[in-house]
């Protein structure tokens, strides 16, 4: 059994659809990729997964059991945590309230807390140098580190990260990468939502969307093609 | 000498009730970005419960009856006003909770009886001390405990605990809120009973210091208290509390000195009401953040 299923999800905002019909699986331990232009669904896809948006149709379901429509705090109790696109992180907030906050639903936890807090600050050695710095006024590479370290705080099983690498320079886009790999090395589950082909490099699993729905779904090294991938389905904009 | 005592200990005392006013205010704004001017209603419908219950009930717990009637107002004001209008422009929120102002003194004056004056004992009767000729009533020190234990209450919360982190997170980034797992409209309520609390221990204190009317918080503390706010910062919390003690010292010196110049005294009767006005453009003109505020 598939870690996250979904099946023939439909979503849009207001009266406008947006998702006709997604159906994927991943699996535990793996690296997805959800690759696709602007406007492909891919943001719809996963604020639908986590609760941000409710799902006009079709199931998502974790760990076997049904979690369509719930809402974003009982999901992080699941463990489906979700690293937003754009980051939002609080900006008045210091790196260490923000990663406090990150554990909210095991606050009781101070061991754990604590654990964690080492944990991120071992994979960005740059957030425990700006521990007491507001969120605010780091640069966005520093706020994306900060936002997925926020999302590991919560001990997800499964993590979806949206536009990781997005307004990063290629070297800071190859260090958040890299983290990725470490995470998922140590037994969590990752969804990357991309545009950026270079991800494909550290997946297990590529799913390709194309206004609304997936046309592509690969695994293992058919993907490492990128090349024939880059062609077929996310250069004709 | 004394004269300049007794004017500090006065305007002390009277900024106190400015200054507990002015949290509520602050904790909204700061809480949900909102400017409410319902706070000084929390207080008078608060003091109408209280006097009310006070019929039946002895005067401390009459108190209580009214101060959990404002903090009910606090919640009900935040599930029916300002969570459907939560993505509603600002201006409208804020025409909305004046709207529950005049609403509440209109329910006040219907409902309630009247327009007439009312009394509603003070919780402890009598002077506390006299300084040079001038009497503080130990209701005035009970404002200004409150004011001291609310204030630190409040420091402490927003300082040392989680919650009070998740409440400034919930006004920085309500998504991201909701993605770790916090939940703002509980984090929105709580903000709101708690003004409803201090709004509610305005009023009960306030009504006990003389006798009042319908809309009497909003009508003689609620401009004197956004004016505390603006001046220490509106999101600051001491600055709420600075603010209030210097517009009761503006206040208390402009009568005690400003009445001795013979052309103020003849063309200004009330002097006071505009030093506080001159010390509001003042600060908005010099440091538009406010003393202590961080964001204009």
């Amino acid at each position: 059994m598939a870690l996250l299923e979904v099946e023939e999800l439909r979503a849009g905002y207001g009266s406008q659809p947006v998702l006709d019909g997604v159906s994927f699986e991943v699996e535990e331990g793996e690296t997805a990729v959800l690759l696709g232009l602007n406007g492909a669904g891919k943001t719809t896809t996963v604020t639908n997964i986590v609760g941000v948006n409710t799902p006009w149709g079709g199931r998502v379901r974790f760990d076997g059991r049904d979690v369509t429509g719930m809402s974003p705090p009982e999901l992080v109790r699941l463990g489906v945590c979700l690293v937003p696109e754009g980051r939002r992180t609080f900006p008045e907030l210091t790196v260490y309230e923000n990663l406090r906050l990150g554990a909210w639903t095991r606050r009781k936890d101070a061991a754990g807390i604590a654990a964690s807090v080492e944990l991120v600050f071992e994979y960005f050695p740059r957030l425990a140098e700006r521990r007491d710095q507001a969120a605010g006024s780091m640069s966005g590479g520093e706020q994306q580190m900060l936002a997925i370290g926020r999302g590991l705080m919560a001990a997800p099983r499964l993590l979806l990260i949206d536009e990781a690498s997005l307004g990063l320079s290629p070297l800071l886009a190859k260090t958040v990468f890299e983290v990725v790999d470490l995470i998922n090395e140590s037994g969590v589950t990752v969804i990357l939502v991309e545009q950026n082909v270079g991800a494909l490099r550290h997946a297990d699993r590529a799913l390709v969307m194309e206004k609304g729905t997936l046309v592509y779904r690969g695994v293992g090294d058919e993907i490492r093609d990128s090349t024939r991938l880059r062609e077929t389905y996310l250069g004709k904009a | 000498m004394d004269q300049l005592i007794a004017t500090i200990v006065l305007g002390l005392f009277f900024g106190a009730p400015y200054a507990l006013l002015a949290l509520g205010i602050v904790l909204v704004y700061k809480g949900s970005r909102v400017f409410n001017f319902a706070q000084g209603e929390f207080g008078t419908v608060a003091a109408f419960a209280a006097y009310i219950a006070n019929f039946w009930l002895p005067v401390l717990v009459a108190a209580l009856v009214g101060i959990l009637v404002g903090i009910a107002m606090g919640l009900g004001v935040e599930r029916f006003v300002a969570r459907p209008l939560a993505n509603a422009p600002k201006v409208i929120m804020l025409v909305a909770t004046a709207a529950v102002a005049t609403g509440a003194i209109a329910l006040q004056v219907g409902a309630g009886g009247g327009p007439q004056l009312r009394t509603f004992e003070p919780l402890v009767a009598g002077n506390a001390f006299v300084v040079f000729n001038v009497a503080i009533e130990w209701q005035r020190v009970l404002v200004m405990l409150a004011l001291g234990l609310f204030a630190l209450l409040l420091y402490l919360f927003f300082s040392r605990t989680d919650l009070g982190l998740a409440v400034m997170a919930a006004s920085q980034e309500p998504v991201a809120t909701d993605l770790v797992g916090i939940g703002t409209r509980r984090m929105s309520s709580l903000v709101w009973g708690m003004a409803g609390l201090l709004g509610g221990v305005t009023g009960v204190l306030f009504a006990g210091l003389q006798p009042f009317t319908p809309g009497v918080v909003t009508q003689s503390l609620l401009v004197f208290a956004f004016v505390a706010a603006v001046v220490g910062g509106m999101t600051s919390l001491p600055g709420a509390v600075i603010g209030g003690v210097v517009l009761g010292l503006v206040q208390s010196f402009s009568a005690s000195y400003l009445t001795r110049v013979e052309v103020v005294a003849e063309n200004l009767p009330n002097v006071e009401w505009l030093a506080v006005f001159v010390l509001l453009v003042a600060v908005l003109a010099l440091r538009p953040s406010g003393l202590l505020g961080k964001e204009a």
